[in-house]
């Protein structure tokens, strides 16, 4: 079943596109990354499954519900961290944390201990006294405090040191293993890669990817790295499916999509030295699609890019 | 109830300040009224020395400023200034509270209907303005009796003391309109010092021109005093008016509240 579905989802302020036919499907209980860079539409999106912002046209559900009819009765089971955390002047934590609760009708008072406890927050310190970090946090504890069903996470790491985000993503991975579902959105690809079972890839408004972490990572790309005697010979080498190539002295880099067959025989027939030939990260493999334009890049990712570089092996 | 409760506590003091305010405020031309009755030859004199039109700015009527009710016209304009001021900024600031801290993500996202925490802030903002004025007027009153109210009529010194409350009621839904109509809302204490103020000028242009045009832009002079001391009520279509300032803007800001998209941090 799936907790989040959208139709055609489009939002346009004034004449200004948001996002345009967005068609999203998040199974229950995955990890669902949403990635795109500032402008593509994420945050849109996002606002609108939480009727921040209402449809332009088209219709989300959540639950089997939709998002504008029944905003009261989704949002009792939604968590939502938003990127930038704000808060009432003058609140210490432990009163804001039990002014979100009262909302969900639910003693929240042990989850929230646990949580502030996990992430080394002091909850009896006023907000307005806390480093964006540990405002963080508070708005980490506040979509957590009820266990919601669903979690929504928009860019939500920011301000963040590396350890506490170990302890985030592990409470974000518990709260998935008993049942809930994560809408995860991040310009931050490798957080994605981390977390996510499955990603969607916006780009102006649009989806124009959806796969599986594994499908992305192993759907051919390959990250090459060829060593030639010289430069020359470097620059002068072509590699049919290759895209992002860049020629540092006699060092050919790409990433590689397609026939992994043709791949060995283009290098052995080459005057190539040292071959190193690796799994490209999410970052790369994202770049790919965003380096792509025309009508290929939306309709249909996985024809070759119109960047790459056509020429026999 | 949780908005409510928020905004209820988030009330509280500024409610008790006000309240001592006003009564302070009152407390200290009531402190005037004697001095002013016993020397009323010598401030007569003085008061027909002025122009007409600065008199009639002021609310100065010469013939009924020595008796409590002519005095109490006459300077519960400025108490009105004081507290539409006051009441503006409660309307603002409960209804930008979001805007200002950049909390409307914090707060549209719960599970609330949008009509139901409008709903919630209004009876905040009402409720404080009940209590204020519960104490504010029983002050008003317990001064009556204290003052020498000679010659002055109960009823319509109790119409003059809930003239102050009906333009408190309006103030506050105008205040509640500008902070949720108006795109930002940076300093809810100085919009409502500047409309305080403005209406208050307006209110002084209507006594000097006697144009209800301009009356209609005064919501100071709706419930005159001259006419309330003239026939002891209120003008009704006057009041009607009124009513209408504390509904309209309500109106047009529980629907721009409900239906508005909420603006990204």
């Amino acid at each position: 079943m799936a907790v989040i579905e959208t139709k055609d989802l489009t939002k346009y302020y004034g004449k200004t596109r948001g996002i345009e036919n967005l068609n999203l499907a998040v199974e229950e209980g995955e990890i669902f990354g949403f990635i795109g860079p500032n402008g593509a539409g994420k945050s849109t999106t996002i606002r609108t499954l939480l009727n921040l912002i209402f449809p332009t046209s088209g219709s989300a559900m959540i639950f089997g519900l939709d998002v504008v009819k029944d905003k009261v009765k989704i949002l009792k089971d939604v968590g939502y961290l938003p990127s930038e955390v704000f808060y009432y002047d003058g609140m210490r934590a432990i009163d804001l944390l039990t002014y979100s609760a009262s909302f969900y009708r639910v003693d929240a008072k042990p989850r929230i201990k646990e949580l502030a406890d996990r992430l080394d927050l002091d909850l009896h310190k006023k907000i307005d006294d806390l480093s964006y970090g540990n405002r963080k946090k508070v708005g980490i504890i506040q979509g957590l405090l009820h266990s919601p069903k669903l979690i929504i996470l928009d860019e939500p790491t920011g301000g963040l040191d590396p350890l506490m985000q170990q302890t985030f993503f592990q409470i974000i991975r518990e709260q998935n293993q008993a049942g809930a579902t994560v809408l995860f959105s991040s310009h931050i690809l490798s957080e994605v890669q981390k977390m996510a079972s499955r990603i969607a890839i916006i780009k102006d408004g649009n989806i124009i990817k959806t796969e599986t972490m594994a499908e992305m990572q192993k759907e051919s790309y390959k990250k090459v790295i060829l060593t030639f005697k010289t430069p020359e010979e470097a620059k002068a080498f072509t590699l049919a499916g290759s895209d992002g190539v860049e020629v540092h002295d006699n060092t050919f880099n790409c990433i590689y999509r397609g026939d992994i067959h043709l791949l060995v025989t283009a290098i052995a027939a080459s005057a190539a030295i040292d071959v190193h030939i690796a799994e490209p990260d999410l970052e790369e493999v994202f770049m790919h699609y965003y380096r792509s334009d025309g009508p290929n890049a939306t309709d249909n990712v996985s024809a070759a890019p119109a960047s790459h570089k056509k020429v026999a092996a | 109830m949780s908005v409510f409760k928020f905004e209820a506590r988030r009330l509280l003091i500024p409610s008790i300040v006000w309240t001592v305010v006003l009564c302070a405020i009152f407390w200290c031309f009531s402190l005037l009224f004697p001095t002013f009755q016993s020397a009323s030859d010598q401030f007569t004199q003085l008061l027909n020395s002025f122009p007409e039109q600065m008199r009639e700015a002021l609310n100065m009527d010469v013939a009924s400023m020595f008796t409590l009710n002519g005095f109490f016209a006459f300077y519960s304009m400025y108490v009105m200034l004081a507290s539409a001021i006051m009441a503006c900024y409660f309307g603002v600031s409960i209804f930008a509270r979001e805007k200002i801290a950049k909390t409307s993500d914090f707060l549209l996202a719960k599970p609330e209907s949008r009509m139901n925490m409008y709903l919630q802030k209004l009876a905040a903002g009402w409720l404080a303005l009940v209590g204020i004025n519960i104490v504010f007027v029983g002050f008003l009153l317990l001064m009556y009796h204290v003052l020498d109210h000679t010659g002055a009529s109960y009823t319509v010194y109790v119409l003059l003391a809930l003239n102050l409350v009906i333009i408190q009621f309006m103030m506050f839904s105008i205040g509640a309109a500008i902070g949720t109509l108006a795109p930002k809302v940076r300093v809810p204490s100085g919009i409502a010092s500047g409309v305080g103020f403005g209406l208050f000028i307006t209110g002084m242009l209507y006594g000097i021109i006697k144009d209800d045009v301009v009356r209609f832009v005064a919501p100071f002079q709706y419930l005159s005093s001259d006419f309330i001391m003239a026939h002891s009520r209120y003008d009704w279509p006057w009041l009607g008016l009124c009513v209408a300032v504390i509904v309209v803007p309500l109106a047009v800001s529980m629907i721009w509240y409900v239906r508005k998209d909420v603006e990204s941090t």
